[in-house]
């Protein structure tokens, strides 16, 4: 029974985790640097569904405008940020530094606007279905459920639009993508959107089940920058097979030792396998290589 | 005002040892590292247990302190022979987000969130400390010290060779050094440092708790050096006295004590952008930080 209810606690852990992951994934190869930017609009994507909901909207209009907000985040700060960085030909390090920058600012303001409480708005579907000893919440269904939709949508996009297909190529090679006739700026920009917004719905996920605090991005970032790199992003099930790992890593951890090491786990487990990971794979995964 | 005035000159030397740590690995060798937060707090952890286990003598505290910094140091920089550029920022980001769960998690040795208190400001020469001011003479001998240490060695050929490292690893390794171990005892070094600040910090606070050494701290030191530019001793030292004084500046106006720390971070995120938009050598740097040269990404 006990094995069961990890099972499902990891299933639904690996679910918010692959699609943090897949946005970070899905930025930091196009772009060729990681972005941690990602971490901001995960924060924020929970906290602005919170406040629009609070405002007496709707449940659909809060998510609409929630994902609005995020992919215009992205989409500026890829126009304002990430582009002139790129231009000034500084590498990856610049870029780097100047998303850390917007996390900084982002997380901060929500941390300002809205003070350093817990806020939760875990509500709604909340009754609890047994099943051969596990319980699970009609919630927790829905969220799953949920976060598989996103990460599959995502996950087709980016491997059957022409669109998506671009993308790949300029984050295979930027240049060479230039040569042939592909658009790298704006498809940096598409990815930008795509990806702060997938990000953003992955904050309201997360206050979904959990609770919302400012520095909730940071924690969500690693967990996802870790099934990223185990995963890569070379193939579809790279993010999603890493980020159960991770879970079950953050869940086994937890039941043994207590819920206060769960995130040290996760966290050594990001350094032993960088320690551990030849840099020849670069992007290329365990998982994933080809 | 004068306890308040003392505490920010505290500060300020303090932060000057913290951003030339940070200054050796990043502007002179290319390691960008967000840890120095967690090697601040190594240091400070170390001079709590010292004081509350009966060493009192500053000077022994703080050679301990650099001991163990550089140890920390030592065992973290393992993995640098297979990782950089951005894979080694998230490695330190990793490794700071260790270090402050390992101070909140284990209760025993650290008595956790709640933090260490009654830590003695220790002795000098067997002196006792009597108040803050001596503590503050001991920080500027100490930050002038290390000032004075790291512009020898910048000097040296030791110097020359790191900064070959920062241009070009690979053309560095094909003259005949050994990059990964220069870069590990950078790292180890600047741990050391930082390490040693955290040691007076203890002392000065007589009060530690995670809290203090989180990665804001981090974020904080490399705000530091890159405003006050890459590769310039005396720029790191710029930045870190206009960024302790600077955000004084919003209690002037009134921000309340519960905003103040998030709207400090803001105004380090807001000068992190314009430096490498607008002013990428800061106030004094040799280079910018786009001419720093990662492996890149794929």
């Amino acid at each position: 029974m006990v094995a069961l209810q990890i099972g499902v606690n990891t299933a639904i852990t690996a679910g918010l985790v692959a699609v943090v992951g897949q946005s970070f994934g899905a930025l930091s190869r196009c772009a060729g640097t990681f972005n941690l930017a990602v971490g901001a609009s995960v924060t924020l994507g929970g906290y602005l569904f919170l406040a629009i909901i609070r405002s007496g909207a709707g449940f659909e209009l809060a998510l609409l405008g929630t994902t609005v907000a995020c992919v215009l985040l992205g989409c500026l700060v890829e126009l304002l940020v990430q582009r002139p960085l790129r231009r000034t030909g500084g590498g990856e390090l610049p870029m780097l530094l100047g998303s850390l920058a917007i996390y900084l600012i982002v997380e901060n303001s929500v941390s300002a606007i809205w003070g350093q409480r817990i806020l939760s708005f875990r509500s709604g579907v909340s009754e609890r279905v047994q099943f051969v000893g596990v319980s699970v919440t009609l919630r927790q269904i829905l969220l799953l459920i949920s976060c598989l939709l996103v990460y599959v949508s995502v996950e087709l996009w980016l491997r059957r639009t022409t669109v998506g297909k671009k993308v790949r190529a300029v984050g295979d090679n930027r240049g060479l993508a230039s040569l042939v006739g592909i658009d790298a700026d704006r498809v940096s920009l598409i990815v930008a959107g795509v990806g702060f917004g997938t990000a953003g719905v992955a904050g309201i996920l997360i206050g979904w089940e959990v609770d919302l605090r400012p520095q909730m991005g940071f924690y969500w970032l690693l967990s996802g920058t870790v099934a990223m790199v185990v995963g890569g992003s070379s193939r579809a099930t790279g993010v999603l097979g890493a980020a159960l790992g991770v879970s079950l890593v953050q869940n086994l951890v937890a039941y043994v030792a207590g819920s206060e090491w769960a995130s040290p786990a996760t966290y050594l487990l990001l350094i032993l396998f960088l320690w551990w990971r030849p840099n020849r794979h670069a992007d290329r995964s365990l998982l994933g290589t080809p | 005002m004068a306890t308040y005035l003392l505490h920010l000159a505290v500060m300020v030397a303090l932060y000057i040892l913290l951003a030339q740590s940070l200054n050796l690995m990043m502007g002179y060798t290319g390691l960008l590292s967000l840890c120095q937060g967690a090697f601040f707090g190594i240091g400070a952890y170390i001079a709590a247990g010292l004081s509350l286990n009966g060493v009192q003598d500053l000077l022994v505290s703080v050679l301990v302190c650099a001991v163990g910094g550089w140890l920390g140091a030592w065992a973290f920089s393992l993995p640098l022979i297979r990782i950089g550029g951005g894979y080694f920022v998230i490695f330190t980001l990793g490794v700071q987000a260790l270090v402050i769960s390992a101070l909140r998690n284990f209760v025993g040795l650290t008595n956790g969130p709640l933090g260490i208190g009654g830590i003695q400001r220790g002795t000098l020469a067997g002196v006792e400390i009597p108040s803050d001011g001596p503590l503050l003479i001991f920080a500027v001998i100490l930050a002038a010290l290390v000032h004075w240490l790291l512009r020898r060695i910048l000097r040296s050929p030791v110097g020359s060779t790191l900064k070959a490292i920062r241009e070009d690893e690979a053309f560095a390794e094909s003259l005949g050094y050994d990059s990964v171990a220069f870069k590990r005892h950078i790292f180890s070094l600047g741990a050391a440092i930082a390490a040693c600040a955290g040691g007076v910090y203890a002392r000065y606070t007589t009060f530690i708790e995670p809290g203090s050494f989180e990665l804001s701290e981090s974020i904080v030191i490399l705000t530091m050096v890159i405003l006050g530019g890459l590769g310039s001793l005396r720029g790191a030292a710029a930045g870190a006295l206009l960024l302790v004084i600077l955000p004084e500046l919003l209690r002037v106006i009134g921000v309340s004590s519960s905003a103040f720390a998030s709207l400090r971070q803001v105004v380090y995120g807001c000068i992190i952008l314009l430096c490498l938009l607008a002013w990428p050598r800061g106030l004094m740097g040799e280079i910018g930080v786009g001419e720093l040269q990662p492996r890149r990404l794929r």
